[in-house]
């Protein structure tokens, strides 16, 4: 059920742009749903971001993953301990550009005991830390090729983009490398789900949804672009550039149903990212432990609603033991 | 051929295991002895104002919870939401990647699925979404939402009961979503209904009443102060000072009250007292901020405030310049990252200077506080103290980072320094169980509770595990620790897991080196024992 | 054919030793649900998993014991491991110790295909019985830990409250 109705989701969204495609609903579903979709993006991402945004954060937990800022001989932990701003904004970018804490899961040491004397061996289990590499990093680039379909004439930094991605040049079209590398990516972690027990167990419909939904748009554009479903690139460029001036072309050419499909899967992925635990997108930023500086005894934190708390005082607590005290000859304030 | 037939292997001793639950959203507990601590009695309540005492057993069917329990929960967790972007962000962006999973000392000795700290954050995160979410209001349990049910509550109180917010699963987080902050807030919100522990609450209300969680009073504090001074001075031969509530002493130093009452800190506490008389520092205790632990970390943001209050307070009354702080973990935390800003600021204090080496640890110029490893391995490197490890040989060390200390502050090379300067054998762990990746000793968090035992057993295993390993390969007899709460929890581990290691803190090591001005030839260790004769292996 | 150290089943099984502690590892983890044996058997770091680590070696020694017909001592010095951890884990005893019994199985699984050979059932009714004879043991040893533990904490109260005992009774003997 977990799997299997998150399946049939993205299965029944594609039916029903495909039906829509072959009844030539293509206003609606080359124009309305992306439009509905760019917008319920915006604003989910601006709603999401200032839910968060306008929470305060009261104390300074960061999670110290290396040596404090203490005494000046004492070399400290500059990333995974940072005292300074600069440092923050090096542990973030690490965490977000390379996922440092995820590879903290790589490396292990372990004993073999086999015969009397132990051993240590290293052994690496990188998986994790390199399909999310693989699939955060394809999506990206997949992503910035796209802006070719939104801009006349292609920008320079995109060809050399396009350039590295075709690397593996293999007669016409060009292979770009990105796009398969998405779908292994995805497809991994969608088998890593189902297949390792510990991991299928804490796995929710709303884990595997936008895998599917992810794996369906690499898919259908995959498709579109090596196979007998090729689309008619300046037709949808065409499109494209209608949609950013706000002047869709009124009446398209067909482009036909894989694209639709293609379209309104996206379109999906954008209206559902900012409600969602995909929202971990903006949310890696704003990470109490990993955003704050760490020498918290350096400099004040302050927290907004630090309010007075009922106390027992050092009057009432000497009033309670003042003769015991003066019994045994500790100095009291009031005699 | 023989007659005899051989009966078909599925007849042989056959084994029905208890059938496992498929999934875990229907909440399901048992509360069988030795895995859950027993509740917080009424009079502990009552000292501090809590909400509903009363007399009740987590075994109770009915936990005696006010009519409107699930309401007073609820706006708990809303107004929670508001104050908390922690709360807000770390329910919001889970992603369920697993990178967590195996990372908690409880689930790798326990093999429970709801130790994951995943699963532990989904038991709260099921409710916030089906409360709180448009999502979750809709499609309810399609999308791992759960209504907060009775059920639901005593699983919060297992699980959030078997967590010691050690905050290693949030070293591994790739959003460092921080178990410690979802614990504390649950046991919050659990709090507002009167449900908690024991062995929290009566420390709380000890610690609010006579200054520390032993609930010692200033006489006996006292008299305990000189028995440890008549102790040192059989040892040494030197009578070291013991200034109490003294105006005018230029620094307060706090501990955490165990040191004063249980074996083995206290001679950890006896060591802090050779290296105070011995640095000259003019420093004092107080008998009113006798305890630097603050068990309202395991109950609730106020909690921490009312109970840490006294400190700042009792500097001011004092007159003190700056504040040293003794071996303990959970204080650290507090004193490291919340006092400051609850109590603060510290501005009657002075940025703390070392009068004898003239070091000013800039890195506490605003709390004014700092840890007595700091301010030992400062004196070490200037040369002022005179050492001899030889007197520690007996013993083969390793060094347990204690969580909060570790993954709260970083403290992690001063200890070491000193480690080389007062023994000669010092061998670390394996690298994946120390320092940021150290594992819990299975009994912080309040959970240090002998009925609790067998739970402790198993989240102890990990750490228990990496001591053997060092036991085995290097002969390792003695485990040191930076906390209190280590020193008492981490001496019943090895009791169980390797009989063969004793437990120290890090000052009872340098107590025992440390040669004092004018003292007679030691053939004693703090402990009494002959001098390396102490760390000898006992019969188990 | 006598079941002696050297017989037919120690000297069959001794030569496929590693599948035997494989399929035995197997099934001491049957008490474990999925998402945490799995986690046992594939990570392979023995200090990540503690568990996996003492499985594998405790099985392995009680294996070679009990095919080299070791006498009691060197049996229980190699259940004491797994039973300490199964001790402290959350099963009924039954449960904790079946897996000594379990041997028994994997060892017919193992040697399924050459049973009926003659004299092989008196040789395995022969391992049988020092396997029965392990499991008792492993209950001596799971009664010991389990015991163990009342007494830590009966200890671990008294070092709590040290100062009071040194204090109320200034001679008694220091605990150790």
């Amino acid at each position: 059920m977990t799997v299997v109705a998150p399946l049939l989701g993205v299965l029944a969204l594609a039916a029903v742009s495909a039906v829509g495609a072959w009844i030539g609903l293509t206003t609606l579903f080359c124009v309305v749903i992306p439009y509905a979709a760019i917008l319920v993006f915006l604003v989910g991402v601006i709603w999401r971001v200032l839910s968060w945004a306008r929470r305060p954060t009261p104390f300074n937990i960061t999670t110290t993953c290396g040596q404090q800022y203490s005494l000046p001989w004492i070399q400290s932990s500059t990333l995974e301990n940072p005292h300074t701003r600069l440092g923050v904004v090096g542990r973030v970018l690490l965490e977000v550009l390379l996922f440092r804490s995820l590879f903290r899961n790589v490396k292990h040491e372990f004993v073999s005991r086999e015969n009397a004397a132990p051993r240590l061996a290293y052994k690496a289990s990188p998986w994790l830390w390199l399909g999310a590499l693989a699939f955060h990093y394809s999506f990206l680039v997949v992503f910035v090729r796209h802006y070719r379909f939104f801009s006349e004439p292609t920008p320079r930094v995109l060809q050399i983009v396009e350039m590295l991605d075709g690397f593996f040049q293999i007669g016409s079209p060009t292979i770009f490398v990105s796009g398969f590398v998405l779908l292994a990516a995805a497809a991994f972690l969608l088998l890593r789900r189902l297949l390792l027990p510990q991991v299928r167990y804490i796995s929710l419909t709303t884990d595997y949804f936008p895998l599917f939904l992810v794996i369906g748009i690499a898919l259908t554009g995959v498709l579109m672009r090596y196979t007998a479903f090729r689309t008619d690139t300046a037709a949808v460029k065409n499109l494209c550039i209608g949609l950013m001036q706000f002047k869709p072309p009124a009446a398209t050419e067909p482009i036909g149903a894989i694209f639709f499909v293609h379209l309104t899967l996206v379109s999906c992925l954008f209206a559902y990212l900012p409600y969602s635990k995909l929202s971990h997108m903006m949310g890696v930023w704003l990470s109490p432990t990993r955003n704050l500086i760490g020498a918290s005894r350096m400099r004040r934190h302050i927290n907004p609603w630090n309010y007075p708390v009922a106390v027992h005082t050092y009057e009432e607590y000497e009033d309670e033991w003042r003769d015991k005290m003066k019994a045994a000859g500790i100095p009291v304030d009031k005699e | 051929m023989p007659d005899i037939q051989l009966p078909p292997p599925e007849e042989l001793a056959k084994v029905s295991f208890q059938p496992r639950p498929q999934g875990w959203m229907d909440p399901q507990v048992e509360f069988r002895p030795g895995t859950w601590s027993y509740a917080g009695k009424p009079k502990a309540l009552e000292t501090v104002g809590m909400p509903n005492p009363r007399e009740w057993s987590p075994t109770d069917a009915d936990w005696k919870l006010p009519a409107n329990w699930k309401e007073v929960i609820l706006q708990g967790l809303r107004e929670r939401l508001d104050k908390y972007r922690s709360l807000k962000v770390f329910l919001d962006i889970c992603v369920r990647c697993g990178a967590c999973a195996d990372k908690c000392h409880f689930f790798i000795g326990s093999g429970d699925p709801k130790n994951m700290p995943v699963l532990r954050a989904e038991l709260l995160r099921s409710v916030y979404r089906n409360d709180f979410t448009l999502a979750g209001k809709l499609l309810g349990q399609m999308v791992g939402a759960r209504e907060l049910t009775m059920d639901v509550v005593k699983e919060w109180f297992y699980y959030f009961y078997q967590c010691t917010e050690c905050r290693r699963c949030s070293v591994f987080c790739p959003y460092g979503i921080d178990q410690a902050e979802l614990t504390m807030l649950g046991r919050e919100l659990l709090n507002l209904v009167g449900i908690n522990i024991n062995w929290v609450m009566e420390p709380v209300a000890k610690c609010y009443m006579t200054g520390n969680h032993m609930g010692i009073p200033p006489h006996a504090l006292k008299d305990n102060l000189e028995f440890f001074a008549d102790d040192i001075e059989n040892i040494t031969g030197i009578r070291v000072d013991i200034p109490i509530n003294k105006k005018g002493a230029d620094v307060l130093f706090v501990i955490p009250s165990g040191d004063v009452m249980a074996d083995p800190g206290i001679y950890t506490l006896m060591g802090y007292m050779m290296v105070l008389h011995e640095s000259g520092l003019n420093y004092t205790w107080s008998t009113y901020a006798s305890e630097g632990g603050n068990f309202g970390l395991f109950t609730s943001h106020e909690m921490i405030k009312r109970l840490n209050a006294k400190i700042y307070a009792e500097a001011r009354r004092l007159g003190v310049k700056w504040i040293l702080g003794g071996e303990c973990g959970h204080m650290w935390r507090v004193l490291h990252q919340y006092m400051d800003t609850l109590n603060g600021p510290a501005d009657f204090l002075e940025v703390p200077v070392s009068p004898i080496t003239g070091t000013r640890f800039e890195h506490a110029r605003s709390t004014k506080m700092i840890h007595i490893a700091e301010f030992t391995a400062d004196l070490i490197y200037h040369g002022k103290l005179k050492l001899d490890p030889s007197r520690n040989n007996a013993y083969k060390v390793t060094f347990h980072d204690s969580c909060n200390p570790a993954r709260s502050m970083g403290l992690f090379e001063e200890p070491r320094y000193i480690l080389r300067n007062v023994c000669n054998h010092f061998y670390e762990m394996p690298e994946n169980t120390i320092r940021e990746q150290t594992f819990c000793c299975g009994g912080g968090a309040g959970l240090g509770n002998d009925e609790n035992m067998e739970m402790r057993m198993r989240g102890g295993l990990p750490r228990g595990n990496a001591v053997r390993f060092v036991h085995e390969r290097y002969g390792v007899n003695l485990l040191t620790a930076m906390c209190a709460i280590d020193r008492a929890v981490l001496t019943t581990l090895m009791e169980y897991w390797v009989p063969e290691v004793k437990v120290s803190g890090l000052h009872e090591l340098v107590g025992n080196a440390l040669v004092m001005t004018g003292e007679k030839e030691r053939e004693l260790n703090l402990r009494s024992e002959p001098l390396n004769e102490g760390g000898e292996e006992t019969s188990d | 054919m006598n079941a002696e150290p050297g017989g037919w089943v120690e000297r069959e099984v001794r030569a496929r030793a590693d599948t035997v502690c494989r399929r035995w590892l197997d099934a001491a983890l049957a008490v474990y649900g999925d998402e945490y044996s799995r986690r046992v058997k594939d990570q392979p770091d023995s200090f990540a998993n503690p568990v996996g680590m003492i499985l594998r070696e405790g099985l392995s020694a009680l294996f070679a014991a009990l095919v080299d017909g070791a006498e009691g001592e060197r049996c229980r010095a190699a259940l004491l491991p797994i039973v300490r951890l199964r001790a402290v884990q959350d099963m009924p005893p039954s449960q904790a110790l079946a897996f000594v019994a379990q041997l028994k199985q994997v060892v017919r699984e193992v040697l399924h295909d050459r049973l009926g050979q003659s004299g092989a059932v008196e040789a395995l009714a022969a391992f049988d019985a020092r396997i029965d004879q392990a499991t008792l043991w492993a209950f001596d040893v799971y009664a010991e830990c389990r015991e163990r533990i009342c007494e830590l904490r009966i200890r671990e109260m008294k070092r709590n409250t040290a100062m009071l005992w040194k204090r109320m009774i200034p001679d008694a003997e220091p605990m150790r």
